[in-house]
């Protein structure tokens, strides 16, 4: 008897065991849209609702409040409402691990999303080629608005990623213009006590980073006064902060970036001659110990850190750095002073720094898709939200209590004013993550309220409610406003990446050897642990590894997307 | 008979078997990788064959030599080293009599083994960079200079060795203290009337009784021949070391995962599997030759 119950319960065991095992994978039946052809689009509602499928990523920086989720929060609910797009996410996850779940999900062959927004451009080109996303130049011709129609032909390279055999295969999204364009953070009341004017040339920069190893600020020994990162195994050089790219822009080329440094053929940057005096720079610095002894080791976040404690006098990035002054520098010191200063010129007599690239990632749209009608009903109306007119609902933001707050009758998005202190950035909810608008207008909008004048659109209205009140008294010493302001007076410096396309037949077998031999190399350099003449081997090396042939492929791909 | 008797065993086996057979044995259906150049929306059965073009196309890199060199070396120092000093650990340990303070550093030695490497690598670099104590503190104290030790390749190797010993030592410790634990005690008793010193019992006694042991963890040791430790590389490693750190397992990372080239990563993974099948076979021989150890 109990040798039966035994046997009994190792059997059920057994086919619970094999119960789980072969129960994952289902959940595939999801029922196709139906076909009748919907008023939705024309009335800008659907009714009923439509389901929208997407996968979605949450990044480190989101915040929820309100025990909301990415699945279920103030932007969905407002969709739902008022587009009638029900957004379902398929799954979510962190933001790292974002491009293996798709691929995993591509490996498996299972169902993708209706619409799916993708970053990484390798994922991209391998999505499309998969044959299971759709061409949306006539959707886009026949339901994009006016003004999204307007946005996105301004420049044909908007659509270079998303090009193949001169069909657009999804909608790029695009990042403001300029936005990751580096500027130089410099402790201005460090240059004060050093006596010291801020520099116009590396000769100026080299002056004050010896005088900031020399000097005693009060808050132990300054090491190292240049705060940057070239920790990045695939573009050292390239960061979107602690970035290093403008020391080899002030030679004339950006290492990794394709442009046309000589002549009308696009040519790889970090092949250049001039690549080597840049490199032999970087290595004279490094020996001098103006740079992080552990510049190869550290991210950005850590070379940031630096700057943060007080550790180095100078940091680089874009115009958001503004918050790290603002938030962090100040919270360790509040007497302490930066500011945004434009790249300085180099031995070439120019400055030179790397350009941002507008498209970002992009919208696919699942071939099976019934609804792309709703997709661009969605789009269309946060273009129009993002640059709202006035009396609009989205006048001050896109919710309240969440972007901004009315504290006694006025609008602020200072973090501050808010009851429970914790500023949301609805636009993360987003299909996209980011918000939709203009590439051009944020920049020019600051660049406005730098030169002292009121704001007179809600969209300005928003971005000046988002500075302290006592900091608007003095609109050119704003961080952000400034930083923008230099940005612009430097974007005829900017050297921009021309090559936006999928990673060519040879890079794919090839690539991954060279840039682990230019990386090596580079860094190496650096040290001092390479001669700077290991250079010229990796050059000669580089065109007979499969660099020469990249280089052709790189310009077919150029000239067949009308490259100019 | 027999098998109706233990019937009941053999089918709780099952479970074990199934989960082998799903996640080991299934799996390797995708092997077939290594001679396609696979696309993952044309799965295994539409992706074009290329025969053995991924496999040349490995061994045609002027660095694939050496990355299968630095798996050698830094995975046998391993090996060895993790062999010797847990064997060392448990034989100090068993020498102490307070049994609460056994038990305690016991503990405190194998925690480490349950942190992931993301952890532990964070803290070794903060440890190790220029503005960690060793640097600050333990190096000027001695008269010494700085060292970037995780910048330059040689100390590198010798801070991924110690690193991981320094985090699974403890672990494999408890294996051979449970060892230890089973030596009839009547064994120390003969050898002490004999007039062996501890010395000498530890010699005659202690050690040919680990042996058995010893071999057994070697053997299985000698499968991860070229398994060098990913985890623990992916997280301390940079360009500047790739000489000498980067490994199989790093390189089919970045070049079968990161770019999508799935056919040319398994095919260095295969290659890698079967030399570790080969190590194997080679191990199990020695050890059912010269200390009769057997498994089948």
């Amino acid at each position: 008897m109990r040798k039966k119950m035994m046997m009994l319960s190792a059997i059920l065991l057994v086919i619970a065991l094999m119960g789980t095992a072969c129960s994952s994978g289902g959940d595939k039946g999801q029922s196709p849209e139906s076909d009748v052809e919907s008023k939705g689009f024309t009335n800008g509602k659907f009714d009923p609702p439509i389901t929208l499928t997407t996968v979605g990523s949450v990044g480190s920086n989101y915040v929820f409040k309100n025990g909301e989720t990415l699945e279920n929060n103030v932007h969905t609910k407002w969709v739902k409402d008022n587009l009638g797009i029900d957004i379902k996410y398929n799954w979510v996850t962190s933001g790292d691990q974002f491009a293996t779940k798709v691929r995993l999900d591509l490996s498996a062959n299972n169902k993708m999303p209706d619409v799916i927004h993708i970053y990484d451009p390798q994922l991209m080109s391998d999505l499309i080629e998969s044959g299971k996303f759709m061409d949306i130049s006539s959707a886009f011709d026949k339901y994009a608005s006016p003004k999204v129609k307007q946005i996105y032909n301004q420049d044909p390279m908007y659509w270079a990623q998303v090009t193949k055999d001169g069909k657009h295969y999804g909608l790029p999204t695009l990042s403001r213009a300029q936005q990751n364009d580096t500027l130089l953070w410099i402790r201005t009341d460090w240059l004060k006590k050093m006596n010291m004017e801020p520099p116009k040339t590396f000769d100026d920069l080299e002056k004050i980073m010896d005088g900031m190893k020399k000097t005693d600020f009060g808050t132990g020994p300054v090491n190292p006064p240049l705060a940057i990162s070239i920790k990045d195994a695939n573009m050292p050089f390239v960061q979107w902060r602690g970035d290093a790219s403008w020391i080899f822009g002030g030679y004339g080329i950006i290492p990794h970036y394709w442009n046309k440094w000589n002549g009308d053929k696009l040519e790889y940057g970090s092949v250049q001659p001039q690549m080597k005096q840049a490199l032999a720079k970087m290595q004279d610095w490094y020996k001098k110990g103006y740079l992080s002894a552990d510049v190869g080791l550290i991210d950005v976040g850590k070379s940031d850190d630096t700057f943060r404690n007080q550790k180095s006098g100078i940091m680089t990035g874009p115009t958001f750095q503004a918050s790290v002054v603002r938030s962090a520098l100040n919270k360790n010191n509040p007497n302490a002073e930066a500011a945004p200063f434009p790249i300085p010129a180099g031995p070439s007599g120019k400055p030179g720094l790397r350009n941002t690239t507008v498209p970002g990632g992009a919208f696919l749209i699942n071939k099976d898709f019934k609804h792309v009608d709703a997709f661009f009903l969605y789009i269309n109306k946060m273009y129009e939200i993002g640059d709202p007119p006035k009396g609009s609902e989205f006048e001050n933001g896109y919710a309240e209590g969440y972007d901004y707050v009315i504290k006694d009758g006025k609008v602020s998005s200072v973090e501050a004013d808010f009851p429970d202190k914790q500023k949301v950035n609805v636009a993360s909810y987003f299909l996209s993550g980011q918000p939709f608008v203009d590439p051009e207008l944020e920049l020019n909008s600051y660049v406005k309220l730098y030169n002292g004048e009121k704001p007179s659109t809600p969209f300005e209205t928003r971005m000046y409610n988002a500075v302290p009140e006592s900091e608007r008294k003095d609109p050119k010493n704003v961080l952000e406003w400034k930083a923008a302001y230099y940005t612009l007076q430097q974007k005829d410096n900017t050297l921009a990446n021309l090559f936006l396309g999928p990673p060519t037949p040879t890079m794919k077998s090839k690539w991954e050897a060279l840039v682990k031999m230019e990386s090596e190399t580079f860094l190496k350099i650096v040290y001092g642990k390479a001669s700077i003449d290991e250079f010229d081997t990796f050059v000669d090396k580089w065109k007979k590894m499969g660099g020469d042939q990249i280089t052709e492929e790189v310009n077919d791909w150029y000239n067949s997307v009308g490259g100019k | 008979m027999r098998l109706r008797k233990n019937a009941v065993l053999y089918w709780m086996l099952l479970p074990g078997m199934i989960l082998v057979f799903v996640f080991h044995y299934l799996p390797m259906a995708g092997l077939v990788m290594a001679f396609q150049d696979f696309k993952p929306w044309l799965g295994f059965v539409k992706s074009p064959w290329v025969g053995w073009e991924n496999f040349q196309m490995a061994f045609q890199r002027e660095d694939s030599l050496q990355v299968v060199w630095n798996t050698f070396f830094i995975a046998c120092t391993k090996i060895i080293v993790n062999l010797v000093v847990p064997v060392v650990f448990a034989l100090l340990l068993n020498e102490i009599r307070h049994m609460g303070l056994k038990k305690v550093i016991q503990t405190l030695v194998y925690l480490p083994h349950f942190l992931s490497w993301v952890v532990f690598g964070g803290i070794v670099g903060d440890i190790l960079s220029s503005q960690g104590i060793i640097n600050t503190l333990v190096l000027p104290s001695l008269g010494l200079d700085p060292i970037l030790f995780l910048a330059d390749g040689n100390w590198f190797r010798f801070v991924v060795i110690v690193s991981d010993n320094w985090k699974e030592f403890g672990f494999a410790t408890i294996v051979f203290l449970a060892a230890l634990s089973n030596i009839d005690p009547s064994l120390y008793e003969a050898a002490e009337v004999d007039g062996a010193n501890r010395w000498r019992q530890t010699w005659a006694v202690t050690l040919p009784a680990l042996v058995p042991i010893v071999i057994v963890v070697g053997t299985l040791a000698m499968s991860s021949v070229l398994n060098a430790g990913f985890d623990q590389i992916f997280n301390l490693y940079n360009p500047l070391v790739y000489d000498k750190g980067d490994i199989i397992d790093t390189f089919v990372y970045r070049v079968g995962l990161l770019n999508s080239e799935f056919g040319l990563g398994t095919a260095i993974g295969l290659f890698k599997s079967a030399v570790g099948f080969i190590m194997v076979i080679i191990a199990y021989v020695l050890a059912s030759r010269f200390a009769n150890y057997r498994i089948f």
